[in-house]
């Protein structure tokens, strides 16, 4: 494999968040801005369980965004496909002017594709194993939006699904960047997302203070020197990303946009990147999640140094 | 052997467990294997009525006690595979005295385990609460992936870097790939790696619409194949320093050298035209392993019987190998055991790390009539000496996903 990278500096250069307070990232920071309400009653899902409100992606319409139609998308696949998108406009890239093999991808997501698991398995419960849905079934997996992902966008190189609960996306950020400081992509889309569904809003205890939100955060990395070769705005530079079992109890604020589960380190680091931040070092420590539901909690920093 | 390599440490493979449907742990694995047994029996779980096949690779027999563990109650199916060859594995590693239950945390001790439909007994369980309006929180938390790695880091005390795949049947070699990268950055001294599944309705019921599963039997690279079988178990490895095991006088089964892993771009559950996405995830393995390709010596393949599998595996392994690849040895052990799914990888793994460590290959079981158009040395007579110095290990899953590791001797 040809290694691009020389000094092995590694640059955040796009981020496409879809959240329930603004899409796409100035729009994003915007929302945060101004304090733009997130939260509300659902007006996607028929059944919220206990949660009266969540925060949803409300303005978030998937054709605004795909280029071809879709026979059949999850919730999760459609936050990723277009985040994806939004990320790589925001870096000023165009996939298909990407060599394929040098283009990569890292999925962070908590619970996946529940929502088309849930649409299979029911009918698999109501009427047997000979019901399902071989359609949808192939929608089911955790790995499915990274591969339609891959397939839309004709990704070819290194391609990551991670699934460690709201550690997910921080977990797709180290692998994307220790992909792009070995050499072995010039262009990593990683983050993270997960999406609302009544399956996972009757499983989350509504004792445990958070709000259920949905969202993506896909960015653009790439090394330094590319980065600052083709001219491209460069956010800032990712350091370092760590993701251990150490954390004690503390527990994160839920920003405005819900918790976002698999989305929720990708998110914070975009709301990061603001020029009030540059150059500031950026340590994200996730707490009040852990890898499951239940558990002591995990730690991810990342660190963030200042851009060119 | 130096201790490390341009400056980075080597990642070796000290310890193995496994759970699967020969039983036995990685003995009866080995053992089986090399005997050319096989494991499947007739679906017990849940009634069969509807699949293409009552044939599987489930686990039998099976008895779990949660306080050996340090757990008041058995978790979800699928974790108690995970954490009994974890358990397994760190014994045969001799970790036991330091990673039990209520042993003191260890932060150079990291995870990176995977799984293709994670706890799913438990959403079979969890989704017809739901429909009935009493949904089990209980059930919920048993079935997310998140589940059996927290377990696995408070059972076993493991504090360090901890991660978890799912990339579908592809997940469990690539977990193997990414502990080794942990080990070689100097970000943990021991990883527990591992993949695991456990056979439930749902994607059984999918995986039998869409053909995958076989009205006959399961025959790798065979002209009658049909299909494949699937199974269920866990294959844990652990995966450390070289320094770390020296100093410890661990034994070595073999070095990971490298891994790569990436999807085909092309299609969510048919293979790419000649296998071109797993040509390139073992051209990209070798690559960062700093191999040759005409080095491999011996190819333990993802080989599921399915028709168009098997050959387009064929003609990656040909399109990189080249005129090497009929020399190298290319076993499918999918006969004996069937496919495990997320925990393929892993076994897999383990079996092509014993095949390095005692330089003998087991055979393909059940191979059936010779295709023209699969045409490797798949070892169909029996088990086979063999020196290897190279060894590759392939998995490739529904959506594309494909993961290779690359395996030298520790010698």
């Amino acid at each position: 494999m040809e290694s691009t990278a020389t000094d092995n500096r590694v640059v955040i250069t796009g981020a496409g968040p879809i959240t329930s307070v603004g899409i796409g990232r100035e729009d994003f920071l915007e929302g945060l801005a101004e304090g733009r309400e997130g939260v509300g009653p659902s007006e996607r899902l028929a059944d919220t369980g206990a949660f009266i409100a969540v925060a949803e992606c409300f303005d978030f319409a998937a054709e605004d965004f795909l280029v071809s139609k879709k026979t059949y998308l999850d919730r999760c696949a459609e936050l990723v496909l277009c985040s994806c998108i939004l990320a790589l406009q925001d870096a000023g890239l165009d996939y298909q002017q990407i060599d394929s093999e040098r283009l990569g991808i890292s999925l962070g997501t908590a619970f996946g594709c529940l929502e088309s698991m849930t649409n299979h398995s029911a009918r698999v419960q109501a009427k047997g194993v000979r019901f399902g849905s071989p359609m949808i079934f192939t929608h089911t997996m955790a790995n499915a939006p990274t591969s339609i992902a891959c397939i839309e966008y004709g990704i070819r190189g290194p391609a990551a699904t991670w699934c460690a609960g709201s550690a997910s996306g921080a977990c797709a950020l180290e692998f994307a960047l220790r992909r792009i400081r070995d050499g072995d992509a010039d262009i990593m889309l990683a983050g993270g997302a997960d999406a609302l569904s009544s399956v996972l809003l009757a499983g989350l205890s509504p004792d445990s203070g958070i709000v259920p939100g949905e969202g993506a955060c896909m960015l653009v990395l790439e090394p330094r020197e590319g980065a600052v070769a083709r001219g491209a705005w460069i956010l800032a530079e990712l350091v370092s990303v760590s993701v251990t079992g150490s954390a004690g109890d503390k527990h994160a604020t839920i920003p405005a946009y819900g918790h976002t589960f698999g989305a929720t380190v990708p998110l914070e680091l975009c709301a990061g990147l603001t020029v009030e931040n540059a150059g500031r070092t950026l340590r994200i420590e996730l707490a009040a999640d852990e890898f499951g539901l239940r558990g002591p909690g995990a730690t991810a920093v990342i660190v963030c140094g200042d851009g060119p | 052997m130096s201790e490390t390599q341009s400056g980075r440490n080597r990642a070796v493979i000290t310890g193995l467990g496994a759970v699967t449907c020969l039983g036995g742990g990685v003995e009866g694995l080995w053992e089986g294997l090399l005997a050319g047994r096989r494991g499947l029996s007739e679906f017990a779980k849940f009634d069969p009525t509807g699949l293409r096949n009552s044939l599987c690779g489930q686990v039998r027999d099976w008895a779990f006690t949660p306080a050996e563990f340090g757990l008041h109650e058995a978790p979800d199916e699928a974790a108690q595979f995970l954490l009994v060859a974890a358990a397994e594995a760190i014994a045969d590693a001799g970790l036991s005295e330091r990673l039990h239950a209520g042993a003191e945390r260890r932060p150079e001790v990291g995870l990176c385990i995977a799984s293709n439909f994670a706890g799913a007994v438990s959403w079979e369980q969890y989704l017809p609460s739901v429909l009935a309006k009493e949904p089990s929180l209980e059930q919920f938390a048993q079935f997310s992936f998140g589940n059996a790695l927290s377990l696995c880091r408070d059972v076993f005390g493991a504090a360090g870097p901890a991660s978890q795949l799912s990339m579908a049947c592809a997940s469990g070699t690539a977990c193997i790939g990414l502990a080794a990268e942990l080990i070689r950055e100097g970000q943990a001294e021991v990883v527990i790696a591992g993949g695991y599944d456990s056979l439930a309705a749902s994607p059984l019921s999918g995986l039998s619409l869409l053909r995958t599963i076989t009205d006959d039997d399961l025959y790798p690279f065979s002209a009658n194949r049909s299909g494949t079988l699937f199974g269920e178990g866990a294959g844990v490895l652990i995966v450390e320093s070289l320094q770390h095991a020296r100093a410890r006088g661990a034994r070595c089964y073999c070095e990971v050298l490298g891994s790569w892993q990436n999807n085909n771009a092309y299609h969510l559950t048919a293979p790419d035209e000649g296998g071109a996405g797993m040509a390139r995830v073992l051209a990209g393995a070798l690559g960062k392993a700093g191999v040759a390709p005409e080095r491999v010596a011996h190819i333990n393949a993802h080989g599921t019987g399915t028709e168009y599998h098997d050959v387009a595996e064929t003609q990656a392994i040909k399109s990189v190998l080249g005129a090497a690849a009929y020399e190298a040895t290319v076993v499918s052990i999918k006969g004996a055991i069937s496919h495990l799914m997320g925990a393929a990888g892993s076994v897999e793994g383990i079996v092509a790390a014993l095949s390095m460590f005692h330089q003998v290959v087991p055979p393909t079981v059940n191979y059936g009539e010779p295709d023209p158009e699969c045409d490797l040395d798949y070892v169909v007579d029996g088990r086979r000496e063999q020196r290897i110095d190279y060894a590759a290990s392939i998995s490739a899953g529904i959506g594309g996903d494909n993961a290779c590791i690359i395996l030298g001797r520790a010698d």
